[in-house]
Formats: structure tokens, C-alpha cells, sequence
């Protein structure tokens, strides 16, 4: 059994786990281990259990088997497991868009909860999808661009109106290439179909249709979970906050949201701040109420309200272990089923709140939009009522919490280096342009519990902004810099390379930069776009020295996020392979041959400095094909190690 | 019938078929609907272990020539297929766990160098793999060599492991395969546990001296592995695909 050092950098989550060890609760990391070894069929996506004839599997020494039963040969098998989880992952990015429409359209109501917060960007979200806006007011415009968002998904034919965002182009590449999506639900629908029992035999003809479908979420369902809930709860801007497991407060009636959707998280936030509950706390001996937030909701009210992060996915179990959190409300997406059993062993009320995401004899409070308040409240209230069952005696809070800034967005950028008078991208490109900046790397995604948890975000990160790589971070993997204090400006003069250094310096930026949740991706690519626009960096995105990375992935929607960084010309590094190793061919033309038709490719690489490097190397091949000036200061100068 | 198990770590694909083929073979209802349901449930002799860096292999009871168990039990409830004594020819004769003289003394257990024999659920009696004695009585190959999908269970009819070669025989042989054990020095702390246990005498080391394995009179059986309380002991497999699947680097072209 791994000693919790081996399993985790983090001192907070050591300590827990030692907790949770000790008081014979059993988190992901044990159950992991009792899996291991893992079966190897799987985890080479040569395990095909479509239909009655199987379950089978391709020998991949080359002895037995070779093709399953109706002849599907190693090629096939791999490349229909992995389009259905592009399907997957895409599912689950535009269920939540979808959600999000709905809650614009309370909005549009005029008498909902909810409320158009950022008019502004509603307008350039209407103008965007080409929806006049004169003479509307915004509760009509509001009306008008949930509908439109909301066709997006049921869609037969044409094309996602947020594919127009992206470069010429490469919207004639898509176009040529019979990639541009044409409905987010049919995309999937038709994904699914086409990787079923004797459908599409063709690998290659499989890969075209998931990175359609993947393009689908980024363009589509991500995107506009993006842009609504900017809409709704507004455009995030610089803030500080904090994370990590210290953010439980001792007296303090804590309130743990996990899981995806704003449309809850936002108002469990507003409703903690409700004259008459905050009155109950503190009539039952508290000394307020602590909303703080698990993985992707968490990094939703972060970056627009402050609210601070408890932790991440792997943190999840841990967080209860404290004994402190008195309600976890869950939602969709990334909460372990495990959750139910380690809350038993302390006073923790968990509450389910999806019709989707429910658990056997746990509590379910059904959320919905037209009552949105009013159940948050009545959440609330139930933590509250928790608070008065907590054994004091039994709560341990680990003292780590970390100081961060989030709160950056593609349009944020303007301001954030242009100014507020001349708001502009110019900064960046010139930046890069100059030498100072290498490139920017996305690094984002989950964390897995196969690897030692923090280990592969903080050395891919550390090793990029060390050779001047900017980087733009979301969920989990944003949380995990933060955790190390890299989501700070002074983490640019302890780890960044000098170029690096003087661009944070002088906008007073950190080195990393936390541009939001999962879905929020999105404002990657739109970044890509806006980079492009401004000029001198070429025309499409594949011209671009920037790359994507997901380090500790887990989850199929990071594979949908990979494919869609891909299919946009984004050249994307994954720690663990994508599980296609047992297909020789599908593994070539991902690491190799997908580059002639999209202009971007993947790279497996586990060990993280490596990785960076495969980084590095890519970003200087772009810079050379752009004929950019040499890196202003090839060599790394720290501030002092002691730092 | 007879003749040996042959296991090819570089092959282990950790599918863990061999343990429900076992399962299943030592039921009641011999087939995996009917033992799924049987009290008291089926246990498998083999387990599939994990060596690290994705590489995985079965263990189950070698059958050794010299068998610990069948010199530690009191109750003399072990026989050499059938009979007491080994055959004066001692080819490919399982060793056979006798259920009804079985006391539940657990000397076996704690004389296995391979960690192969356990104990029932209501602790009463001691198993451990029996070579699926009925079925090579019937001229069928055991359960767990059936079973696997990779060919890392073999099993090779009359065939005499390790002629000229070593000096304990087995009935299941790590063999035909580049994997090697080595000894981390680091992480060695000369306990002796795994020089103690090698059934080949071919690990050498004293007090506060790193152990060292003699590659050359290694029979990869992997008693020392289980036996390392520190992880020192490490296995490595160069040419299996699972490594590279697991930890892969792969690049494309420029």
C-alpha cells in the first residue's frame, strides 16, 4: 500500500489521507490499489463488450485472438471504445450547456432568480449568433439568445454559429474536411451509431467523425455554457481567493459545493449570504456561513465571486475526512459514488440535487430553475441543521490554505494588458513576438489517482513558465497550481524564466493564469482566435506556438477536450496514453498522421519534465516556421531558491 | 496426463481470466453462472500479482520437488500425487493438499516461500492449487492455462523443468521470458528475508551489504519478491508491450 507521500504532494491531502488510513475509511487510492494489476485489455482499449457475441479481445502478442468475433480487428475495437467516449465526454459538456440555456431562459422571464448580470457580453454574445440588437431590451435579447443557443442542440443541419469565431481558414479546413459539426446532439447521436456493431470499420473514418463530434462541444456545447453563464453570473475579472482544505472554517457552518453547474453553485453562494439563514447560524453557536467549493462548480464561483476552493477531484473523499463539512451538495459530473460511505462515518449531509446524479438512501433535494433560490435555501438550511450534529472532538482541518488570483478570460486579456484606455491584445504578441514569451500552454484536466497527485501539473508547469512558456490553466489542474502558490505574481519570480518574469512584472500578472472550469476551455480556443486577429502570428491556429496538456487526466471528457484542442489545430500532450496503445495503427495516426488533416497532433508522455520539453521543442518549431526573433533569454534565472 | 506450467511474465496482460478459470474449476457447478451463486463461494488457488511498471504475473503453488509444506505439516496431510513419499523416478508429481487431515495448523502457510497456500473463509481449512489433478487424470490441460487469452500459462505435456540447471524442480516455471529480477541497493536494507527464501540459493549479501541476485542461477520464480518488505526487489521485462503501453513515450514524426 502507497504511504500517503507516495501518494500525493500535497501536505493537506497527506495529512487527510493519513486521517482517513488511520479511521479505516477507504478513499479512491485504496480501492485503486485493490484493482491493481489493472487489466490490460482495457487499459490497451482492446476490450470490445458491444454486443452478445462478446465480450472479446485481440491478443496483442500477436498469439491468439486477432479480430473479435464479427471480425473487428485491434484497429476497430480501439477506435470505437474511444469515439464513444468522445461521445461521452461531449455529452456531458453540452448537457451542461444545455442547462444553461434553460436558465437563460428564466432569465428572459424577468421573474426568475436568475438575472442578467453582464448586459454587455450579452450583446456580443447576440451579435455573435447574429441576432439583431437594436431596439431590444436585454430581458428580449436575453429571450432570443437562449433560443438560438438552445437550436444549437437539436439541430439537423448547417453548422454551430461559434464556429465563425475561429480563423478563416481553418473554417475552410473543416469545411473541406467534412469536420464542421452540425448539430451538438446529432453529432453524438450519430457518433454512437457509427461506432456500433457493424457500422464503421474504418479507424480513420471513426477518428473524423469524433473529432466532429469533440469540435461540437468546444465550438458548441462548451462554449455555450461559457458565454450564458458570463451572461448570467457574470464575466469574471481578476480576484483574489484562496484554496485548498484550510478554507473549512472550525465555527463555521461549511457548506461544500461539487460538481459542474453554476446554475446551482451560484445560487447555494447567494443564498449563503441570506440575512435570515446567516441569523440561524449564528443562533446555532456559528459564526457564519462558509460556502467553499470541489472541482469544476468550485472554479465557477471562484472566478466570478471569490468563493473559495476546498480542493479537487482527488480531494473530494478528504474534504469529508476533515469532519468539518457539514453539507455536500452535489450536482453532475466528477462526484465519486464513493461519497454516501465516507460521509457516514461523520455527521456530513449529503445532498443529491440533479435527476440525473442520484445514490441509493441519499437525501435528494431536486433543483430546479423556476425555484432556484428557494431550494438553494432550503440546502442551506439543511447544512445548517448539520452544523448542530458536528463533533467537534472529530474535526481535524489541515492549516494549508493558498493564496490565488483567478479570474482571467480571453476578453479580460484586452484590458489586462492593453489597459483600461487601450485595451488590446498587442502586449501578448508582441510578447511573444519579441522572445519574452516562448508560447502559452493550456494545461488543464483532472487528476488521477494512478500517479501522485499533483505531480504531473506541478512539473509540467513549473518546467514550461521555467523555459518562458505562459500558462493558462482550468480545473482541476488550475486548482492543483494554486494549491502550490503558482496562481500568484511572486510564482514568476521563483519560477519563472526571465522573459517570462518581466511580462508578469510589468502587468503584474501571475505566471499562470486561471481561466475557469472545465467548459471554459472554451476561452482557450477563443484566446487562439484573438491572438490570431491581432497578427503576426500567422493565420490558423496550427501556426500558433501554443500547445495543450493534460498531464493526470482521467476522464473521458478530457479525451472530448483533446480532440476538439486537436481538431483546432492545437498540438495536445496527454501524461497516460489515450487508451488506443493495443491498436499500433490508431496510436500512429495519432501521434503522427492526424497532423495532414488538421494540423495538429497528439504526444503521450508521462513523465512531466519530458513532456514539457516535447512542449518546448513544438513552440520553437512554431516560432521557426513564423520567423520570430530567438527567445530574448535562453537562459533561466530564478529569483533566489529559498524563494 | 502430466507436466509443468510455464508463465511468461512479458505476457501477463493481468485479464486475471486464470483466477476465474480456477474459481470456477474448484466449484461445485463448474460453470460461472452456477458459481456465482454457491455457498461457499469458489476461491481461486492463483492470483494474478502486480511487479510494477505494468508488468503483472500469476502465482499459484509451484508443486517443488522439496516441498516446505509437505516437511512442515504435522498432520502429514500433503502427498506427492497421491502417495506419501516422492516416486523414485520424482517426475511432475503435483503436491496434493489432503482436505480431510487438514488441521488448520498453518505451518504450511508460513512455510511457503511463494505465499501460495491460504486459508478458507471460515479459517478451517488450508488449499492451494492442485495442478487441476482431475482434469490431467482426464487428459485436459489445467483450468488457468485454458483460460488465458496471451499464452503467459502454458502448459508444456512431459516436459522435465529445468534439466541440468537447477537445483529445486517446480511444476510451474517463470521461464521463457527476458524478464529479470535485480535488487535495488537503495532500497535494500540486508534483512535477508529474500536470501533466506530463494529457492535457488542465488541471492547473496550479509548484514548491512545490499543483496545481489546472480542473474545466471535466477529462475525468476519470484519468492524473493514476495518476500522484500521494502520493494527492493524489481522486475523488469524490456520487451513487453505493457510496459511501453503503461508508460509510454510516443511522438510523432516531425
Amino acid at each position: 500500500m502507497r504511504t500517503p507521500e507516495e501518494r500525493s504532494l500535497d501536505a493537506a491531502s497527506r495529512q487527510m489521507l493519513k486521517r482517513a488510513a488511520d479511521e479505516g475509511i477507504s478513499t479512491s487510492w485504496d480501492r485503486w490499489e485493490a484493482i491493481e494489476p489493472h487489466c490490460g485489455f482495457g487499459r490497451l482499449g482492446i476490450c470490445c463488450v458491444l454486443c452478445d457475441m462478446g465480450p472479446c479481445r485481440v491478443d496483442p502478442f500477436g498469439e491468439g485472438a486477432q479480430a473479435g468475433a464479427c471480425g473487428a480487428t485491434a484497429d476497430v475495437i480501439a477506435a470505437r471504445n474511444l469515439c464513444r467516449k468522445i461521445a461521452a465526454g461531449t455529452a456531458a459538456h453540452s448537457d451542461h450547456g444545455r442547462s444553461v440555456c434553460h436558465a437563460m431562459l428564466e432569465a428572459a422571464s424577468g421573474t426568475s432568480d436568475y438575472k442578467i448580470k453582464d448586459p454587455k457580453k450579452l450583446r456580443s454574445v447576440a451579435e455573435r449568433l447574429g441576432i439583431a440588437a437594436d431596439g431590444k431590451s436585454d430581458l428580449e435579447l436575453a429571450k432570443a439568445v437562449g433560443e438560438t443557443c438552445l437550436t444549437q442542440f437539436g439541430q439537423q443541419e448547417g453548422t454551430l454559429p461559434f464556429l465563425k469565431r475561429a480563423p478563416k481558414k481553418r473554417q475552410e479546413l473543416w469545411e473541406q474536411q467534412g469536420l464542421a459539426p452540425r448539430g451538438i446532439d446529432r453529432e453524438v447521436v450519430t457518433l454512437l451509431h457509427q461506432t456500433g456493431v457493424g457500422v464503421d470499420a474504418d479507424f480513420r473514418s471513426m477518428i473524423a467523425a469524433g473529432i466532429r463530434c469533440a469540435l461540437a462541444d468546444g465550438w458548441g456545447g462548451s462554449m455555450v455554457a461559457t458565454d450564458l453563464q458570463d451572461v448570467l453570473f457574470g464575466s469574471p475579472e481578476p480576484i483574489r481567493a484562496k484554496t485548498n482544505l484550510g478554507v473549512l472554517g472550525r465555527n463555521l457552518v461549511n457548506v461544500l459545493i461539487h460538481g459542474h453547474e453554476p446554475v446551482l453553485s451560484e445560487m447555494i453562494v447567494e443564498a449563503a449570504r441570506d440575512a435570515e439563514l446567516l441569523a440561524k447560524a449564528k443562533a446555532a453557536g456559528a459564526d457564519g456561513i462558509n460556502v467553499a467549493g470541489i472541482c469544476c462548480t468550485s472554479n465557477e464561483v471562484l472566478m466570478r465571486h471569490g468563493v473559495p476552493s476546498a480542493g479537487t477531484f482527488l480531494q473530494q473523499e478528504l474534504a469529508v475526512v476533515t469532519g468539518a463539512v457539514d453539507a455536500m451538495v452535489v450536482d453532475v459530473q466528477c462526484w465519486m459514488p464513493s461519497l454516501p460511505e465516507v460521509a457516514s462515518h461523520y455527521h456530513t449531509k449529503l445532498i443529491t440535487t440533479s435527476d440525473r446524479a442520484k445514490a441509493p438512501g441519499v437525501e435528494h433535494i431536486q433543483f430546479e430553475e423556476k425555484h432556484a433560490l428557494a431550494t438553494a435555501r432550503e440546502i442551506v438550511g439543511r447544512a445548517i441543521e448539520a452544523f448542530g450534529e458536528r463533533d467537534p472532538e472529530r474535526v481535524v482541518i489541515p492549516e494549508q490554505e493558498m493564496d490565488l488570483i483567478a479570474g482571467f478570460t480571453a476578453e479580460y486579456v484586452y484590458t489586462l494588458l492593453g489597459g483600461r484606455f487601450r485595451p488590446s491584445y498587442r502586449p501578448l504578441n508582441d510578447a511573444i513576438i519579441n522572445g519574452r514569451i516562448r508560447g502559452v500552454a493550456g494545461v488543464v484536466g483532472c487528476e488521477n489517482v494512478c500517479s501522485v497527485e499533483g505531480a504531473g501539473h506541478l512539473g509540467l508547469i513549473k518546467e514550461l513558465i521555467k523555459h518562458d512558456v505562459l500558462v493558462v490553466s482550468t480545473g482541476c489542474s488550475a486548482l492543483a497550481a494554486a494549491r502550490e502558490g503558482l496562481l500568484t505574481p511572486e510564482a514568476a519570480a521563483r519560477h519563472a524564466g526571465r522573459g517570462l518574469q518581466e511580462v508578469c512584472e510589468a502587468v503584474g500578472m501571475p505566471p499562470v493564469l486561471h481561466v475557469g472550469s472545465c467548459v471554459d476551455n472554451s476561452r482557450i480556443l477563443i484566446a487562439c482566435c484573438e491572438i490570431l486577429a491581432e497578427g503576426g502570428l500567422g493565420e490558423d491556429i496550427s501556426d500558433l506556438p501554443v500547445a495543450g496538456a493534460a498531464p493526470e487526466w482521467m476522464s473521458e471528457k478530457a479525451i472530448a477536450i483533446g480532440w476538439y484542442a486537436v481538431g483546432s489545430g492545437i498540438f495536445t500532450v496527454f501524461g497516460n496514453p489515450q487508451p488506443v496503445m493495443g491498436s499500433e495503427a490508431l496510436h500512429r495516426y495519432m501521434v503522427d498522421e492526424v497532423e495532414e488533416l488538421v494540423g495538429a497532433k497528439y504526444a503521450f508522455e508521462p513523465d512531466p519534465v519530458k513532456a514539457a520539453h516535447v512542449i518546448i521543442e513544438h513552440m520553437n518549431r512554431k516560432r521557426e516556421a513564423l520567423k520570430l526573433r530567438p527567445m530574448m533569454y535562453e537562459s533561466y534565472a530564478p529569483a533566489e531558491a529559498a524563494g | 496426463m502430466r507436466g509443468t506450467i510455464h508463465v511468461d511474465l512479458a505476457k501477463c496482460i493481468a485479464c486475471k481470466a486464470c483466477e476465474i478459470a480456477c474459481a470456477i474449476e474448484h466449484s461445485t457447478a463448474k460453470s460461472l453462472v452456477g458459481a456465482l451463486g454457491e455457498q461457499p463461494r469458489p476461491l481461486s488457488r492463483v492470483q494474478v500479482v502486480s511487479l510494477g511498471h505494468g508488468l503483472a504475473a500469476p502465482f499459484q503453488c509451484r508443486h517443488c520437488e522439496d516441498a516446505p509444506c509437505m516437511a512442515a505439516c504435522p498432520e502429514d496431510a500433503f502427498t506427492r500425487d497421491g502417495r506419501p513419499e516422492p516416486s523414485a523416478e520424482a517426475v511432475m508429481e503435483p503436491v496434493l493438499l489432503n482436505r480431510e487431515a487438514c488441521q488448520a495448523q498453518k505451518k504450511c502457510l508460513r512455510a511457503c516461500p511463494f505465499a501460495a497456500i491460504r486459508m478458507t473463509r471460515d479459517g478451517l481449512k488450508a488449499y492451494k492449487c492442485d495442478l487441476c489433478i482431475g482434469r490431467l487424470n482426464a487428459g485436459v490441460q489445467p483450468a488457468c492455462t485454458d483460460a488465458c487469452p496471451t499464452g503467459a500459462l502454458t502448459f508444456v505435456i512431459g516436459e522435465a523443468p529445468f534439466e541440468g540447471r537447477a537445483d529445486k524442480r517446480f511444476l510451474v516455471v517463470h521461464e521463457g521470458t527476458e524478464a529479470r529480477y535485480a535488487i535495488d541497493p537503495e532500497a535494500c536494507t540486508a534483512c535477508g528475508r529474500c536470501r533466506r527464501v530463494c529457492p535457488q540459493q542465488c541471492i547473496t549479501g550479509e548484514r548491512k551489504v545490499a543483496h545481489v541476485i546472480d542473474p545466471e542461477r535466477c529462475i525468476r520464480c519470484g519468492a524473493c519478491f514476495l518476500a522484500c518488505r521494502f520493494g527492493a526487489v524489481r522486475v523488469t521485462a524490456p520487451a513487453s508491450v505493457l510496459t511501453a503501453a503503461t508508460t509510454s513515450t510516443s511522438q510523432g514524426g516531425e
